[in-house]
């Protein structure tokens, strides 16, 4: 009698483990218990209005030698090397090479209604997207073989892997879409469907190399979903419900930048979510997710972000977001901040936020930060430290 | 020792309800129903944005559910539209609908619901939807140090596939320059007298010649500063 009431109760308590294993595995993470930091508050970030060194719209004055035009032309997409090489797409298609002594077209031939070039992560490829509204056409060009390549693929919207060749997109079906992974190491590779859905107007991007984010595209005016896909084990989670103007910028870590719109439809919040979509903080300054980016100094891993935040806090908290910037109907003069997510706490970049641009496509590269200025479609570069 | 056998079999007991309700709250996740849709109206093709309807103009409707961690087929199953809660289309597999948006009465926003009353004892989904008017924004720096640029103006939610469907009047300080191949961009070339700090008025009005009341304008005001 005795060996049976141990055996059972050793199986009671497996049980147990299970069940409590199982419930922990299914039930939602939930939210950080962090309240949103206030200005003021120990290792809180300064509120939108008292941002450090703000000075209102209008544009800023330079401060000479830490800050300057990097490119005097428009330049749709760029990438800077570390050797300090900037390669970059002009409107017209072309594809330059610009070093401290010579610039040099890497690719002459010129790509009528050009509307998004995107480098791949070593700079080494250049997806170019062409067209109009009636018709989108792709292609792929590289660097070291000086090829062009024409992809044959229906889609609105693709973005490359952040550490190979694969670009990820939703390829428009007569009545349906299918998020593809495309790997452009080789001429010969083809595209590859992950998942079919019924789904319309759809968009992804990478949340690192292994993890996808898709959803509707945003705007402030109807509410989307955020969607993530687990590349490695194919599963599906739902990160973010019913929620409007959702964009995300990820770093190759597991954490990423949201900016949600508000229900009012004008202004939004921005936050530091997890991989399963958890706030682990809402930031008290406001800007778009790509105004945003992160980054890491030398050989530590420790990604730090850095933001544009719009001076003229008031227009931008008034602002249908994202679709008055994208429309045009608001343009903004940007101050620039390096948030240090673990310490929370912000810096100003007095060099950059001089600058007096509205920036977009931002990137930290050899201790500078650099931007396409919306105003002009230049790209600028300034000292991240001072 | 009964005390003993008493407590085991409690403990029993607790596990396998512990366990029982463990297995069944992960069978009872509720399946994800997703509406999404794309609205059949014009916006630039460069725009990021979301396309959004105006009165009249039609949306694709699909939906999706996600079940146990996968996107469900529903080919064989019953799916029903309703549209401000009236009945649109339904049958088998119908994934996705044409949905009409209704007149200026309206405006403002739909409703848009489907039902599956089949799949898993029966589950929907509402989905609301603003309904926006046509809108044309210029393009144009607040001043100018050059008497020769070029200005940008974009239509956003017409009822057309092309913008070379629609009317495009520009005024530029009481003149009415052509534009030449792309309707959009206005070449402007500022008379030689033109002093500096003088205020020039543009404007553009984007008209639908297809589209009852689909008619939108935007005003700027340019100052010339040679330097």
């Amino acid at each position: 009698m005795k060996r049976v009431l141990i055996i059972s109760g050793v199986v009671v308590i497996a049980a147990l483990i299970i069940a409590a294993g199982i419930y922990l595995r299914t039930r939602r993470p939930a939210p950080a218990a962090q309240p949103s930091p206030a200005a003021g508050v120990p290792g809180g970030l300064p509120s939108a209005g008292e941002i450090p060194g703000s000075t209102g719209a209008g544009g800023g004055a330079s401060t000479g030698t830490s800050a300057e035009i990097s490119i005097n032309k428009p330049a749709l997409g760029y990438v800077v090397l570390p050797s300090g090489e900037i390669r970059y797409v002009q409107p017209d298609g072309q594809v330059v090479r610009l070093t401290s002594v010579s610039s040099t077209v890497l690719s002459t031939t010129k790509i009528s209604d050009v509307l998004d070039a995107k480098f791949s992560f070593d700079g080494r490829k250049v997806l170019v997207k062409a067209g109009d509204s009636t018709y989108i056409r792709w292609s792929v060009y590289d660097i070291d073989k000086n090829s062009w390549r024409q992809l044959s693929i229906d889609a609105a919207d693709a973005n490359w892997s952040p550490r190979d060749y694969r670009i990820a997109y939703f390829a428009r079906r007569v009545s349906s879409a299918s998020l593809t992974l495309f790997d452009l190491s080789f001429n010969s590779s083809r595209p590859r469907t992950l998942l079919t859905l019924n789904g319309e107007d759809l968009t992804v991007s990478w949340a690192g190399s292994q993890r996808l984010l898709f959803g509707e595209k945003a705007s402030a005016y109807v509410p989307g979903n955020l969607w993530k896909y687990d590349l490695q084990n194919g599963a599906l989670s739902l990160l973010r419900e019913a929620s409007p103007g959702m964009s995300v910028s990820w770093g190759n870590g597991d954490s990423g930048i949201l900016f949600t719109g508000r229900a009012s439809s004008r202004g939004g919040t921005l936050s530091l979510i997890n991989k399963d979509g958890v706030e682990l903080q809402t930031f008290s300054f406001t800007t778009l997710a790509s105004k945003c980016n992160f980054f890491t100094v030398g050989t530590s891993t420790l990604e730090r972000i850095v933001c544009a935040v719009p001076r003229d806090t008031r227009s931008f908290s008034l602002a249908a977001l994202p679709d008055d910037y994208f429309k045009g109907v608001l343009n903004t003069v940007d101050s620039f901040y390096v948030v240090d997510p673990r310490a929370g706490s912000l810096t100003p970049l007095p060099a950059a936020t001089a600058l007096g641009a509205d920036a977009s496509q931002i990137s930290v590269r050899n201790n500078r930060v650099y931007f396409i200025n919306k105003a002009d479609g230049k790209l600028y570069g300034a000292n991240l430290g001072n | 020792m009964k005390l003993f056998k008493k407590i085991f079999l409690i403990i029993i007991l607790a596990g396998v309800v512990s366990l029982g309700l463990a297995l069944g709250a992960k069978g009872q996740t509720a399946p994800s129903v997703w509406i999404t849709w794309r609205a059949a109206t014009y916006t630039p093709a460069d725009y990021r944005g979301r396309t959004l309807p105006i009165d009249n103009s039609n949306i694709v409707a699909a939906v999706d559910v996600l079940d146990r961690g996968r996107f469900v087929d529903l080919s064989q199953q019953t799916i029903y539209w309703y549209v401000n809660d009236s009945y649109v289309n339904g049958g088998t597999g119908m994934t996705r609908t044409v949905i009409s948006v209704p007149g200026a009465a309206d405006r403002g926003g739909l409703s848009i619901r489907v039902s599956l009353p089949d799949y898993a004892g029966g589950i929907a989904k509402t989905m609301p939807i603003s309904v926006l008017s046509p809108q044309v924004i210029i393009q144009a720096p607040a001043t100018e140090s050059s008497n020769k640029f070029t200005i940008r103006g974009l239509p956003f939610y017409f009822n057309v596939d092309s913008k070379n469907n629609l009317n495009f009047a520009w005024d530029v300080a009481g003149n009415k320059p052509s534009t030449y191949n792309d309707p959009e961009l206005l070449n402007i070339t500022l008379d030689s007298a033109t002093r500096g700090g003088t205020n020039i008025p543009i404007s553009l009005n984007v008209t639908n010649p297809n589209g009852t009341f689909e008619t939108a304008e935007a005003n700027v005001s340019i100052t010339y500063q040679p330097q």
